[in-house]
């Protein structure tokens, strides 16, 4: 039972969406398989419109697929929540909450208010937030509102975190903080983490495993181990030959992806 | 029933699920009315009071008081138009206007202008002038900042484009700022028609001998309910049409603009 | 903080600005009247306008008709702000709603208000129930309006957000769509304020007694214009003092959205 002991079991899934003008069936993901284990780190890398992000949403429940099986810890994916955390590059903070109001949004149960507050406390100074309970989301920066974000989520404690592009709208030097602190993060305790990007560089320096994907309808194309060790050191890794021949190798296998999608669309 | 002929109509039974109510609250007016579920007198059959707007169209009365209606909203809010787009550029371009119209402005805008019908009809007269200046006062101001608001985010580059070409600063207002500000400007023109026909039914009602909303006031004095809601209908239909006139206006004039 | 300067220093010339004007006005009122320029029978002078006002206020009889206005504007304006925000909100978020009021308000909502104004009177008398429906009439449709357009461009990813973070449906509206909707909701409510002014005022002025509206317009007709003036000034007075509590309030429950 190999293939049950997989945190996500995906069989045989597509998805179609109807073209707004033309009223036509338009398939973004055809007939894809992918397992993920528990505690793995998954990157996610194709070109844009490949279906990457919509697999994101199916596992989050919040699109529902055309055909095939989503499971998860053997049980069909249902509807969202708390179980499954999402990171959205636009950050999706609410503005009209703090900092602090926002991390707590999703901390429930029987604890006392004083008790969310401290775990809410707790998780704003894990992204090195300290000071800025009480700000509002538009005076922070886009790394810093992605740094409350992360918090947001790990603030109800999903067992799997979706992460769609979250870095893709920062600036290179903010993001290559960024990616930093998430190592850190995840190193620490490890959850298990689909990380959509497009970014080669990014999937070497975060995944144990990227999945390339084909242009739509989206397949997979290839799935590469990345056999590096951690902690991984970011600037270590700038010019580690097996990074660099992961990275030739994994742009080699997009390129081609990206040239096909040009010529399709 | 041949099977291209259903699909129309299988269409058209779609596009009732948006609509029956519609439909729905037309059948039970008329059938509530006509079985004697409520009073006739409070709300005619809707097929009676159709009867009866045909009979006011044909013989004439209703015509005479639609276009005193029509006159009076086309005189205010024309006036309002001429005065308004350049006092709103004017604003927009000059320190000065914006110091002296922005407190004006605070104070007009939120006043109930119906409040000053009095003041109208002492200044204006019981006919026409009463009326146009009530529409004037009350569609000026949406139009002022419309246009304002257009002009002042109009793109610095597009006028800076503009006078490098040796454009002077008046041409550039009517030929660089005047055009960027359009789509805001039929905003203003929308909200200005709408509150046009507001106040000037309102203040036919209140004061005056001739206009629709007089028709309806003396309709209701004189207990002539079907008068009343064939007015009512009338009413609304001048105001529907007069929102489509705008938008299809503007659509016309901003082919440009997405 | 420069920015916050100025903005403050820009508010106090607009200010002095404002009460310049206002004297200035009120300078010309009293000089075209009390030069006879103008019938002083048509245009008393503001002199005298604020006596008859001063009068008014000690007697009783303008808080009195004041009162009986705002007190109907009140009842009629909030009822339809709740209603308008909750049916806006439903419209947006279930299907078969929409389906059923959406063609309904759209069929309505061109008509100038005020020609509901006799049809109310025909119903509902000419008292204060059928004012109170007046008011209310006038104000929901922006409101419904308004809360529909908001609720239903709600930006997907807060909603997606709320989701996984364990909302339910009924937490998700109260915490989310209409948080998310409140700018517009505000807008519309805006809108529906004025608009309730002007069709209360008109429904009073056209029947019954009482009222701020009646008491401009029985005093014009038994001729004593200086309780007229004075009446509409108060009219005038009570549209911008709604103005100025309605952007404070906004201001407060808004002060997240980022300002232009």
């Amino acid at each position: 039972m190999a293939a049950s002991a997989a945190k996500i079991v995906v069989r045989g899934l597509a998805k179609e969406f109807a073209d707004r003008t033309t009223g036509r069936a338009v398939p973004a993901i055809g007939g894809l398989d992918l397992d993920v284990l528990a505690r793995e780190f998954v990157c996610l890398l194709g070109p844009s419109g490949c279906g990457k992000s919509t697999l994101l949403y199916v596992l989050g429940g919040f699109v529902s697929a055309t055909a095939g099986t989503v499971l998860i810890d053997g049980k069909p994916v249902g509807p969202p929540g708390p179980d499954r955390g999402i990171i959205f590059q636009e950050y999706a903070l609410f503005p009209w909450l703090t900092v602090l109001d926002n991390v707590m949004y999703g901390i429930r149960g029987a604890a006392s208010p004083a008790e969310r507050r401290a775990r809410a406390e707790a998780l704003i100074a894990k992204v090195h937030l300290n000071g800025f309970e009480g700000h509002y989301p538009r005076h922070l920066s886009g790394g810093m509102k992605q740094r409350v974000a992360i918090a947001r989520t790990l603030a109800h404690d999903p067992d799997i975190l979706l992460a769609d592009e979250p870095f893709g709208a920062l600036d290179t030097q903010t993001r290559t903080l960024m990616q930093e602190e998430l190592l850190r993060i995840w190193e620490a305790d490890r959850k298990t983490i689909l990380f959509v990007t497009h970014s080669v560089e990014e999937a070497v320096i975060l995944a144990d495993r990227v999945v390339v994907m084909t242009a739509r309808p989206g397949r997979i194309k290839a799935d590469i181990a990345v056999p590096l060790p951690r902690p991984r050191d970011y600037d270590a890794l700038v010019r580690d030959p097996v990074a660099i021949e992961l990275r030739a190798e994994l742009w080699r296998l997009v390129k081609e992806e990206v040239v096909r999608a040009r010529g399709a669309g | 029933m041949s099977a291209a002929a259903a699909r129309p109509a299988w269409r058209a039974l779609l596009r009732l699920r948006r609509g029956y109510s519609v439909l729905l609250v037309l059948a039970a007016w008329e059938t509530a009315s006509r079985a004697g579920a409520v009073n006739t007198f409070l709300l005619p059959p809707a097929s009676e009071v159709l009867v009866n707007l045909w009979n006011l169209a044909t013989e004439g009365r209703l015509l005479f008081h639609l276009a005193e209606s029509l006159l009076r909203v086309a005189a205010g809010l024309g006036l309002a138009v001429a005065a308004g787009i350049p006092l709103g550029l004017w604003k927009a371009r000059s320190r000065l206007a914006d110091a002296v119209l922005d407190p004006v402005m605070a104070f007009w805008f939120p006043v109930p202008k119906v409040g000053l019908i009095p003041l109208a009809l002492l200044f204006f007269g019981f006919a026409h002038g009463s009326k146009i200046a009530l529409v004037f006062a009350d569609a000026l101001l949406p139009l002022v900042v419309a246009t304002y608001h257009g002009a002042l985010h109009t793109d610095r580059r597009l006028i800076w484009s503009a006078r490098a070409m040796g454009d002077s600063e008046r041409r550039i207002l009517w030929r660089v700022v005047l055009p960027a500000a359009l789509p805001q400007i039929f905003t203003g023109l929308r909200l200005a028609v709408t509150v046009s026909l507001l106040v000037v039914f309102l203040a036919e009602m209140v004061a005056s001998s001739s206009g629709l909303g007089h028709v309806m006031i003396y309709a209701l004095r004189t207990l002539e309910t079907k008068d009343v809601f064939s007015a009512l209908v009338t009413i609304s239909l001048i105001a529907f049409l007069a929102d489509w006139l705008v938008i299809q206006a503007r659509r016309r004039v901003l082919v440009w603009h997405a | 903080m420069n920015g916050a300067e100025e903005a403050a220093g820009k508010r106090r010339a607009a200010r002095i600005g404002g009460a310049t004007i206002v004297i200035a006005v009120l300078a010309l009122w009293e000089g075209v009247s009390a030069g006879g320029f103008v019938d002083e029978q048509v245009l008393p002078r503001v002199t005298v306008v604020a006596a008859a006002w001063w009068e008014l206020l000690l007697s009783g009889e303008l808080p009195a008709q004041v009162a009986s206005s705002l007190g109907r504007q009140a009842a009629g304006f909030s009822i339809a702000v709740v209603v308008g925000v909750v049916l806006g909100i439903a419209m947006a978020r279930y299907r078969a709603i929409d389906d059923f009021a959406g063609p309904l308000i759209t069929m309505i909502l061109p008509i100038p208000k005020a020609a509901l104004i006799p049809l109310v009177m025909l119903w509902f008398g000419i008292g204060d129930v059928a004012k109170t429906i007046v008011v209310f009439l006038g104000t929901i449709l922006p409101v419904v309006v308004s809360a529909y357009h908001a609720a239903g461009s709600v930006d997907q990813v807060f909603l997606w957000s709320a989701r996984s973070m364990g909302d339910n449906e009924a937490q998700l509206l109260r915490r989310v769509v209409l948080r998310a909707a409140l700018p517009e909701i505000m807008s519309g409510i805006r809108m529906g304020l004025i608009i309730s002014l002007i069709v209360l005022v008109g429904a009073e002025m056209l029947a019954g007694r009482g009222g701020i509206g009646w008491l401009v317009f029985y005093t014009l007709d038994t001729g004593a214009y200086r309780v007229t003036y004075a009446a509409m000034l108060t009219i005038a007075a009570i549209g911008f003092a709604y103005d100025r509590l309605f952007l404070a309030i906004s201001r407060r429950l808004l002060h997240w959205v980022e300002q232009e």
